[in-house]
Formats: C-alpha cells, sequence, structure tokens
C-alpha cells in the first residue's frame, strides 16, 4: 500500500515500512523509518485457531504475510501535530510527534487485536479512533500516549470506515454489510441512526465540506454516490457513478460548491465531480472529468493540497509506487508529467509479494443454497404423492 | 394425509456461521419490506415481537396464540428449519383461517440485519430461546449476546422491551448475564417480576429445544432483562 497525506504543504507519503516527507515539487524529502520489525512480535494468539469452517472472512485472507509487517493506515491530526501509523504484521499503532518537517519524535507504540482498516481524529486532535477489519472500533487517547485502546463499538462486519463529527456527538462508522452507522458518542452504546439504502460494501464516507455538521456523502459497491442527513438517516440525493466507488476525497470550493474525486473499481480509475448545495437541501452533482492512469494497476490513496491540486499514489504493473498530480484550473483538473517528481522522490518499489488490498473480497458471495433444497423439497413432495396414490 | 409438515425432512445441524455471506435476501432499508406478504391482514401495524433464531417455531406459535393482537417474526438462519416454520404457518392458517394471521417466519441472520427489518424503538419484545452455545473459545464473538450486539438490539428494542433469554447450557446463561449487566442499556428483572409474567411459564415448555430438555431431566436457566 501506499498513503498519501498532507501536513500544511508538506506532503507525506508512506509505503513499506517508511514515510517521506517533502515538498510539492518532490524537492527536500526526509525519510521517516519505522523501528525494526521484530517477527516474534507477530501475535498468534489473536488469530482465530480455525477448525472446521471454511474461514469465510475476508480479513482473514487478507492477513496472510506472518513475517512481514508494512505500513497499514496512516493519519495526520487536525492541529497537524501528530502523526498516527499502523502496521500489518505486528499490529501497532505508532503516534509520532511531527516537531519539523525533518523532525519527529515517536511518543508511543500501542497495539491492535486486529489489523487497522481506517483512522480517524476528533476535531479538538485529542483523540484518534481506529477501525479493524473484523469490525471493532477502538478510542486512543493523544494525551495520555501510554493508555491502551478502548474498545468503544463493534460491527458483524469488517468497518471500512471511521468519523467523529466535528461537534463531537456521534461516531459514524461505515462497512461491507452496506450499512452506516451513527452512533452516540462517548455514549457509544447508544446507536442514533443508521443511513441505510446502499446494496453494496460502503468503502469511504466524509462530511460535506459546505454542511460539514449536518450531511454526509458516501460512496460504496452498489456505483452510487450517497448524500446523508446523518442525523435521522434521511438520504437527500444519490448519483449513478461508472463503477464501483473505492476511496474519496473533497474539498470545499465555495460556500455551496464542494468537489469530491473517487476512486473506482475497474474500467475508470478516478471521477470528480462538483456537488452543488442549494439553500433548501437539495443538491445537483454534475460530473467534471474521468481519469485512466496508464499503467495504473490500483490508485491506493489520494489527497487535496492546498492549492486545489489533487495529488494520488498508485501502484504500477512494475510494482512501484507513482505518484500523479491533477493541476485544478478553473474547474478542471488537468493530468500533468509527474515524471520530475517521481525522479525527485526516488524509486519506491514494493516486493513482488506485495498483496493487493483484493478490493473483489468486498462484494458479496452470493451463492444460492436455497434453490437447491427447494428443488430437492419439489421431488421429495411429488414422490411421496406418487406413494400415496400408489397404496390407493 | 397431513396438511402439517414433518419435521423429519427439515433436520439441520444445530450451528452455523453467523458471520459468513449467506444467500439472504432482505430490505436494504425497513421501508422496502413488504410486511403484507407475511402478514396479509397487517395493515399499518407493525411487528412487536422478535424471536432471533426460533427454530421450529414452538414458542412462536404460542406467542401467536397468547398475544392475538400483536405481530410476531420469528427469524431463522437455517435453510431447511426456517422452511418447516413457514410451511407449519402456513398449514395452521389452512386449518384455522381466522387465526394465526401473527405469526410469520423468516429466513435471515438477525445478528446482522435487524436494522433492515425493524426501526429504532419498533419492538417491544425479544426472544433469545436456547442459542447456540458456540463452546469453543474462538466462536464465542459468533454468540448472539455480546456487547456489541447489545448495542445494536437496544436500537431495534424501545425503552421499557424486554429481552428473554432461556439456554439449558450453564455456562452460557452465566455469559448471557454478565454481558447484560455490564450493558449499561439493560437491567435484569427479579423473580417476583417474572412470576407475573405469562410469559415466563411458556419459555419452559413451548419450544421444541425445551422440551427435549424436560424429556432428558436437564436443567433450564431463564433470565429476563429490560431496556432501560
Amino acid at each position: 500500500m501506499a498513503l498519501l497525506t498532507t501536513v500544511s504543504d508538506t506532503i507525506l507519503l508512506a509505503a513499506k515500512r517508511e514515510v517521506k516527507f517533502f515538498n510539492s515539487d518532490g524537492t527536500n524529502v526526509q525519510h521517516l523509518l519505522l523501528p525494526a520489525f521484530d517477527p516474534k512480535n507477530t501475535k498468534q494468539s489473536n488469530d482465530i485457531e480455525d477448525d472446521d469452517e471454511r474461514s469465510e472472512e475476508p480479513a482473514k485472507r487478507l492477513i496472510s504475510q506472518k513475517e512481514e509487517s508494512v505500513i497499514q493506515n496512516i493519519a495526520v491530526s487536525p492541529n497537524g501535530h501528530l502523526l498516527v501509523i499502523t502496521t500489518t504484521g505486528d499490529k501497532l499503532v505508532y503516534t509520532y510527534k511531527i516537531l519539523a518537517t525533518e523532525k519527529q519524535e515517536l511518543v508511543s507504540k500501542r497495539t491492535l487485536p486486529r489489523i487497522s482498516s481506517a483512522i480517524a481524529f476528533s476535531s479538538d486532535s485529542k483523540y484518534f479512533y481506529i477501525a479493524d477489519k473484523t469490525g471493532d472500533c477502538y478510542e486512543f487517547s493523544c494525551e495520555n500516549v501510554d493508555l491502551a485502546g478502548k474498545w468503544i463499538l463493534g460491527h458483524l462486519s469488517m468497518v471500512l470506515d471511521v468519523l467523529a463529527t466535528q461537534d463531537l456527538r456521534f461516531i459514524i462508522t461505515c462497512d461491507r454489510d452496506e450499512k452506516i452507522r451513527v452512533t452516540n458518542y462517548p455514549a457509544t452504546h447508544l446507536i442514533e441512526t443508521y443511513c441505510l439504502g446502499h446494496t453494496e460494501y460502503v468503502s469511504a464516507i466524509s462530511f460535506l465540506p459546505t454542511n460539514a455538521n449536518q450531511v454526509l456523502v458516501s460512496v460504496s459497491g452498489d456505483k452510487m454516490l450517497k448524500i446523508w442527513s446523518y442525523i435521522d438517516g434521511v438520504l437527500l440525493f444519490d448519483y449513478a457513478l461508472p463503477s464501483a466507488g473505492l476511496k474519496m476525497i473533497l474539498r470545499k470550493i465555495n460556500e455551496t460548491t464542494s468537489h469530491v474525486a473517487v476512486t473506482l473499481y475497474k474500467e475508470t480509475n478516478l471521477i470528480i465531480c462538483e456537488i452543488e448545495q442549494a439553500s433548501d437541501q437539495t443538491f445537483t452533482v454534475k460530473l467534471i472529468s474521468e481519469h485512466n492512469f496508464k499503467d495504473c494497476k490500483e490508485i491506493t490513496s489520494l489527497v487535496f493540497e492546498n492549492d486545489g491540486n489533487i495529488l494520488l499514489a498508485s501502484v504500477n504493473t512494475n510494482n512501484s509506487v507513482d505518484v500523479q498530480r491533477l493541476i485544478f484550473t478553473s474547474d478542471k483538473y488537468v493530468e500533468c508529467d509527474s515524471v520530475e517528481l517521481n525522479k525527485n522522490l526516488g524509486d519506491m518499489v514494493l516486493d513482488l509479494q506485495y498483496n493487493f488490498e483484493n478490493i473483489s473480497m468486498l462484494f458479496k458471495k452470493r451463492y444460492d443454497n436455497i434453490k437447491d433444497y427447494h428443488e430437492r423439497k419439489k421431488r421429495r413432495i411429488e414422490d411421496q404423492k406418487q406413494n400415496s396414490y400408489n397404496i390407493l | 394425509m397431513s396438511k402439517f409438515p414433518q419435521k423429519r425432512f427439515y433436520r439441520q445441524r444445530a450451528h452455523s456461521n453467523p458471520i459468513a455471506d449467506h444467500c439472504f435476501t432482505y430490505p436494504s432499508h425497513p421501508n422496502e419490506f413488504d410486511w403484507k406478504a407475511l402478514y396479509p391482514n397487517i395493515g399499518e401495524d407493525k411487528v412487536e415481537f422478535a424471536d432471533i433464531g426460533c427454530g421450529y417455531g414452538g414458542f412462536l406459535v404460542t406467542l401467536g396464540e397468547l398475544f392475538p393482537d400483536k405481530y410476531a417474526l420469528g427469524m431463522e438462519i437455517r435453510v431447511k428449519v426456517s422452511d418447516y416454520v413457514i410451511d407449519r404457518i402456513k398449514a395452521l392458517r389452512q386449518v384455522h383461517p381466522d387465526k394465526y394471521q401473527n405469526i410469520a417466519c423468516l429466513r435471515t441472520n438477525a445478528m446482522k440485519y435487524l436494522p433492515n427489518f425493524f426501526e429504532k424503538n419498533q419492538l417491544s419484545k425479544m426472544f433469545f430461546m436456547y442459542p447456540d452455545p458456540h463452546f469453543k473459545r474462538s466462536k464465542h464473538k459468533w454468540r448472539i449476546i455480546n456487547q456489541a450486539l447489545l448495542t445494536e438490539y437496544s436500537y431495534v428494542l424501545r425503552q421499557g422491551g424486554l429481552i428473554y433469554t432461556i439456554t439449558d447450557v450453564k455456562d452460557l446463561h452465566e455469559w448471557i448475564v454478565k454481558h447484560m449487566e455490564e450493558h449499561p442499556l439493560y437491567e435484569r428483572l427479579g423473580d417476583k417480576e417474572l412470576e407475573s409474567d405469562i410469559i415466563v411459564e411458556k419459555l419452559y415448555e413451548t419450544s421444541e429445544e425445551g422440551i427435549k430438555v424436560t424429556r432428558n431431566k436437564g436443567d433450564k436457566y431463564v433470565a429476563v432483562f429490560k431496556r432501560l
């Protein structure tokens, strides 16, 4: 996985066990390396000693490599002071203080029971929340950095994204079972509502920047982008995507307009749209552009830069990480030559056995065990009838 | 020939993986579900009782008789077992055309899809009778009662609503009581309150599992909890 995020004008690119900090033109590259990985730390105890049942849980199949541990998720606190990094094999949560672009201090190393799927910070930068692939969500303190993660909620399905509302009244999570759940916070034993309507996995949720206190945007494997009033779970608008949605970023353009970029599964790589909000909670969504990138196997991360440009990290057919920029010019996003940028960054080649997030796993496997049963039953009933006639 | 389904054609092993994908049809939102297909006379009324893992439906039938003006839904994950209950209710309705219009059974995974069927605060009673004990430690998270699921149940169960549990496995009974008491939204009812509830005595006798346990002279453990 190659992941992108920003701290003011500095861009962070994470892959394997390294985070690169650099300027937007790819210069002044600084490296942060995670402490050496000790395979002995991969906790077997938490793995399910599975036996007779076929392992149906996607999470379990994704995690095959016990012998290595790479960066799984990264997040920077809203105040820009903290960087949180989670890893796969040893399932650790590293918290770094960002003192300067070239100076970070490791302040804590905590453990996770399972591989993470998403990280979200509270708006006040005092907590962060980590969702995992078995459906649980944990709260971590930024102030008391040695405090272990506290379990706050659980889904019966892989949680794919997590958010905390600006006012910190709710935690919002979405899962592989088509659900978006709005849970009270800190009283997480009280579910406020569900936003229901998607018919496949919900992979990403974000607040609409023009109305972040009320309106939520979601993308799903059902090829829909949906806009919700999250307080009461009411669907406000939906928009058909050309293909199943994966990741999403949003940016406020003016008081009523936002831009949304969504990465897609197969066919098209990326779609960018404009969301216009009228005063009465009605919306229009308009296509701006669609993009396909040559030799791109998978876009693994994307981010809006301060100037409105979009930066993408992808894994190409040679298993190396590419960074690509789309330049924002008066309502258009133009693909630009990123050779110089990638050259400045230096090669980031992933191992050959690099495991792609197996996206097809997110779709439900719909095998029909009902039809066979009903056919057998029909035959049985007919046989019975036949037999009773014979007796007569 | 009897109209009633014969159980020997519907036997199925007692365990099911609740995390796995199955072939279920469920509405993406409660508004989209056609309740009239299950209860032709339901009109604007709503289901209030849910028997989670209703098995062969013995208790569900009793519920229908005890509360003729309330709608009860049995939810069962096993294909053949749920089909037995569906056929049984169909036969009961044919024999007694004016009765059993208030009970129905659905094949679904109640651990995952309750909010797809029920609105917030819709239910007044939920029943967990002889749930799968999932004895193995690694399977404990498949148990029908745990902290995360209790939160999900409290979404569909209204304040003051009741959760009834019965099991013949002492270890599971203790697990249930511990988790219910740990959860801030539930309070266990005392013996006095149980005595005045006509449902409680029926819990002991009316489900097939219950009758089997009685036949084997086993112990049964009942615990009832109020949603705060």
